[in-house]
């Protein structure tokens, strides 16, 4: 009986579950996504223009690029001089980026910046098989953004950016992509954050399946296929074939013996 | 790559035995998060079962394929996920109850949306998410060090094979890790 409970402590489920950006419910259909900054001031944010890039380029690295099971990369392009989103709602900054970009600025006017406790926001588009992403932080003279530690605001960056390539919400406070930065330290991505960016993004290559990569290919996938359950069964019914091999060599050289 | 593993194994005539795994496999050792205040996961019970066998080569050292499959039992509200393992390992004998494990092993890591879609808060108010609604495979392959340590009936050992993933980024490095029991037939 002690035996029976203690098996069942160990096999109860903790809970996850990640979402799907609400407007899209899908990624962008490259892996590899520019990230342009733009002409804006974010002084009210409490950070230069260059300072946010460098911001940005730390969340970027930190977070979305280092998770081994997605193929995303995202790069950070620097300051594109030429789009300005100053005094922008969030439907008018996105009508500027252009597609397969995500365009990360501040503005003090964008929805609900007057509330202070809103440190930024993102909205992603698609229009047929292009997406394009704006994600602003609040400048707003109110705005809590300058209080907040860098290595909060990289979180905050990180968030917006989750969304800006498809993801929403998390239900569990211990994932970046939680609604809220509020009363936690975010040091890695939860559970919920890596498996939405893996959905997303999958590492999609045939060659994993016999592990070639790992002796020295390029890496790089520019294009996610469509059947995404392939690799899998391919990988079950290769790994099955291989083992029935095995085992008939096994016996046959038994056999002679 | 096929032709150069099919050879390997036609040329291994000295099979020995099938082994059975069972254990757990732990992802992400101590790169996912589980608490607000940056706590992350350094054991799971995620159960995983193996079946594999291996071929004398020369000497103490052996080769030890494997097919594995994981199930995670932390996953929940509206997505499931398991693994499909293909290790590829060689082994050095030690000791008459140590050998050191090393080789590659080929990842599928799967992820089983549900569907649906949730409400949960967003900014000041909340917003209808959707759920994950298709299955997604992820595959990538990494670098394998272990050791296992034989009980004193020899049919049955100890196994904790440490795998390294993103192995050629030196600043994003991963680990998963294995814990199993081994029975040898």
């Amino acid at each position: 009986m002690k035996l029976l409970f203690f098996t069942l402590i160990l096999f109860t489920k903790t809970a996850h579950g990640f979402t799907l950006n609400p407007n899209t419910g899908k990624g962008f259909k490259n892996n590899e996504i520019n990230l342009h900054i733009a002409n804006t001031d974010c002084s009210g944010a409490g950070f230069t223009t260059t300072q946010y890039v460098t911001l940005v380029k730390q969340a970027v690295n930190k977070f979305w690029n280092s998770v081994p099971t997605s193929s995303l990369r995202i790069d950070v392009k620097g300051v594109n001089s030429g789009i300005d989103i100053t005094g922008d709602t969030h439907t008018s900054a996105l009508s500027k980026v252009p597609a397969n970009t995500i365009l990360a600025g501040c503005n003090t006017s964008a929805d609900d910046f007057d509330d202070p406790s809103i440190l930024g926001s993102a909205v992603m588009g698609c229009t047929g098989g292009n997406c394009r992403a704006v994600l602003i932080l609040n400048a707003h003279p109110n705005s809590e953004l300058p209080n907040k530690s860098n290595a909060t605001v990289e979180a905050i960056i990180a968030h917006e950016i989750g969304h800006a390539f498809g993801l929403g919400h998390s239900e569990f406070k211990h994932n970046l992509m939680y609604f809220s930065i509020s009363g936690k330290f975010q040091e890695w991505l939860g559970q919920d954050d890596i498996d939405g960016v893996t959905y997303l993004y999958p590492l999609d290559s045939e060659a994993e399946i016999l592990g070639i990569s790992a002796l020295g290919s390029c890496g790089t996938v520019a294009i996610k296929k469509e059947k995404d359950y392939e690799p899998f069964l391919k990988s079950l019914f290769s790994g099955i074939f291989f083992i029935i091999c095995l085992i008939a060599i096994r016996r046959s050289v038994f056999k002679y013996y | 790559m096929k032709k150069i593993i099919l050879s390997f194994i036609l040329t291994s005539f000295n099979a020995q035995a099938i082994t059975y795994s069972i254990g757990t496999h732990v992802p992400f050792f101590n790169q996912v998060q589980t608490s607000t205040s940056g706590g992350s996961q350094v054991f799971a019970i995620n159960p995983y079962l193996g079946i594999g066998t291996q071929f004398h080569l020369a000497g103490g050292n052996y080769f030890m394929p494997e097919l594995g499959y994981s199930y995670y039992t932390d996953t929940g509200s509206n997505y499931n996920r398991d693994t499909i393992f293909l290790h590829y390992n060689f082994a050095y004998v030690i000791t008459n109850k140590f050998i050191a494990r090393y080789g590659i092993t080929s990842h599928t890591y799967r992820l089983i949306g549900g569907g649906g879609s949730q409400t949960l808060s967003n900014g000041n108010g909340s917003t209808r998410f959707p759920s994950p609604n298709k299955t997604v495979s992820s595959s990538f392959t990494t670098l394998n060090a272990g050791m296992e340590y034989f009980l004193s009936s020899k049919n049955y050992s100890v196994r904790f094979d440490f795998n390294i993933m993103n192995t050629n980024d030196l600043d994003n490095r991963a680990y998963n890790y294995l814990l199993t029991v081994n029975i040898y037939r």
